[in-house]
């Protein structure tokens, strides 16, 4: 089998807040056209990881590649027309209006002296139809539920039309109604041919959702795959620490993993 | 010719594909118009109102002339010493007014989006009385002119940004952290401030106890020519941070994914923010609340999607025109402009706080 095309990676990154490393030599690959997911318990580096793919964070050893050009080498504005990152719960100044928030995507397709225009016009109006959120355009962010605000930053992220979206925890303080919409959303963008990466906390909906999931732990990729390919107890076990029955989803036939009795 | 554009371009019949394969009906320009209408609307209103009151100021003083006396000074004829108080006191003051108003609303602005918080602007945050101390070691001990002057108001203002990057360099310089080591900065250097008069002659006293009210009374063409090459130098930086700025307000993790060079930014915005409050306090001394409510009310006007930098700017320029014209002519007793801006600011956080608690 030959090495998928990938047009995002990662050799030999080791990043870290302070002194501790959280990700130590780690080498990874975004393969084109997946709905990847990373898994995996709380400060296992999944977010850092993320951040570090976006450029958030700086790693201090080990260089990532975009297009097969090291990131600090591009200029920023450049990569903010390929790769696209939402971080986990943004901030928004009081009072701006959905469409204010949704044209801040377009930040990178502008400049000094290139104006709003149609392309700019047309991104925004076809990601806020994406994300949904179209009729709320003239609503403050401030007014609108949290499921609502959300689906606002996807939009944004949207406008920005890049071939690879990276999303941070996008189903975080959502209900579970809220949750399917906005990984709908994701599957729907994938079926579109983006490549997406999230990180998601829920074992099921991430294994019905992702084409590909990247297991971690310590700052470690301990497997990845299709959730099909890999996912069985043993994994679990090794990944989370805990006891669990891994059966196939009544409605999808993925993976859904199910604490077993033992955790009780 | 927009319009046209607007109507002709793009789209192809009613429907087409969204980004995710679906028919979505083809809406034009519902996100941006070509121009903000308010913002325009608002600004044309902020430059009358600056047009009107500077014109009227111009009018006033110990010789009261009317609109054709001063047209008549203004072209160096009639009576010479109207001629000399026209062009040599009265312009200069409303065109320092004007100059030192918008830089204070534009280090206001900036120091806000940096700082990320509506009480981060350097008259909160320390960077005034840093000015002061800087102006006043000038004043006091090298009995310095204004260039001196200015130079020491901006050395003061950097080293109070050192200081304040040194206290919050573990945690970033935004939020709450920012603005209470901002104010206990501040009221150290005000301490400071208070101990140099002390300790001064009384003449060289009377002058810094002057100069540390804020007014524009020793305004003089060589003092608003200074300020005002400051601004003209430093607008050209402020038109490209606009943008960059504008997106610093969705924090820097949003910013650095839209690609902005967040931390040139940050340092450019930091460096052109102390300058400019540098120089317009050691022109007047300082004049509290500008900075700090001139982008506030300006924003509340326009409902401004940008970094409001000019909307701050006029409104800097129209507090301070006012607050000076106030105390020398409307009032009963003569007072300095910055005693009017101080009363000004203390009613509009009176206001703020009631409209908060009314939202609450």
């Amino acid at each position: 089998m030959n090495a998928r095309a990938s047009r995002l990676r990662a050799e030999g990154m080791t990043v870290g807040y302070g002194h501790d490393a959280v990700l130590s030599k780690l080498d990874f690959q975004v393969p084109d056209g997946e709905l990847t997911v990373i898994l995996g318990p709380n400060a296992c580096g999944k977010s850092t990881l993320l951040k570090s793919l976006s450029r958030v964070l700086t790693p201090s050893a080990g260089k990532i590649f975009l297009d097969d050009v090291a990131m600090e080498k591009s200029r920023t504005k450049d990569i903010a027309r390929v790769l696209a990152m939402l971080p986990q719960i943004p901030e928004a100044p009081s009072g701006v209006s959905v469409a204010d928030v949704v044209a801040r995507g377009r930040y990178p397709h502008q400049s000094l002296l290139r104006a709003w225009t149609d392309d700019d016009e047309r991104a925004c109006v076809d990601a806020m139809t994406a994300a949904n959120v179209l009729p709320l355009r003239e609503r403050s962010l401030e007014e609108l539920s949290g499921g609502q605000r959300q689906r606002v930053w996807i939009a944004m992220t949207l406008a920005q039309d890049t071939p690879l979206i990276l999303l941070d925890e996008p189903t975080t303080y959502l209900d579970i109604t809220h949750q399917i919409e906005v990984l709908n959303l994701t599957r729907r963008l994938h079926g579109a041919g983006r490549t997406i990466v999230m990180v998601l906390h829920d074992l099921n909906l991430a294994f019905r959702y992702a084409t590909r999931v990247v297991m971690m732990r310590d700052g470690r990729i301990i497997s990845e795959g299709s959730p099909h390919e890999i996912v069985d107890a043993d994994l679990i076990a090794r990944v989370f620490d805990l006891e669990a029955l891994v059966v196939a989803d009544p409605v999808t036939g993925a993976p859904m993993v199910v604490p077993a009795e033992s955790t009780l | 010719m927009s319009a046209a554009r607007n109507r002709s371009g793009g789209g192809r019949g009613l429907f087409r594909k969204d980004m995710s394969g679906r028919s979505v009906v083809s809406i034009r320009r519902v996100i941006h118009a070509d121009f903000p209408v308010r913002q325009l609307v608002v600004h044309l209103l902020l430059a009358l109102l600056l047009a009107a009151v500077a014109g009227w100021a111009m009018t006033q003083g110990e010789r009261n002339l009317g609109p054709s006396g001063v047209y008549e000074a203004l072209m160096g004829r009639g009576d010479r010493l109207n001629v000399y108080f026209v062009n040599q006191v009265r312009l200069p003051r409303v065109a320092a007014a004007i100059a030192v108003g918008a830089a204070l609303g534009l280090s206001g602005a900036t120091f806000q989006i940096l700082s990320g918080n509506p009480l981060g602007s350097p008259d909160v945050i320390g960077f005034t009385h840093g000015a002061a101390t800087g102006a006043l070691l000038q004043i006091l001990v090298f009995d310095a002119g204004p260039f001196g002057v200015a130079a020491g108001a901006i050395l003061g203002g950097f080293g109070t940004g050192l200081i304040i990057y040194l206290l919050t360099r573990h945690t970033g310089l935004r939020g709450y952290r920012l603005v209470l080591i901002g104010i206990g900065t501040g009221a150290t250097l005000g301490a400071v401030n208070s101990l140099l008069v002390v300790r001064a002659s009384l003449t060289q006293a009377q002058t810094a106890a002057s100069w540390l009210a804020g007014s524009l009374n020793t305004m003089n063409w060589s003092k608003t020519l200074l300020i005002a090459s400051g601004l003209l130098i430093l607008s050209p930086v402020l038109m490209k941070a606009s943008g960059p700025l504008a997106m610093l307000r969705f924090g820097d993790q949003l910013a650095v994914g839209r690609g902005v060079r967040v931390n040139a930014w940050r340092v450019t915005g930091m460096f052109v923010g102390v300058l400019l409050v540098g120089l317009a306090t050691a022109m007047t001394g300082p004049l509290a609340f500008v900075a700090l409510a001139a982008p506030h009310i300006g924003r509340s006007l326009t409902a401004s999607r940008g970094a409001g930098l000019t909307t701050a700017a006029l409104m800097g320029a129209v507090i301070v025109l006012c607050s000076d014209v106030a105390g020398q002519h409307l009032l009963p007793v003569s007072l300095n402009a910055g005693v009017v801006t101080g009363a000004l600011g203390g009613l509009y956080l009176v206001y703020l706080i009631i409209v908060e608690r009314r939202r609450a």
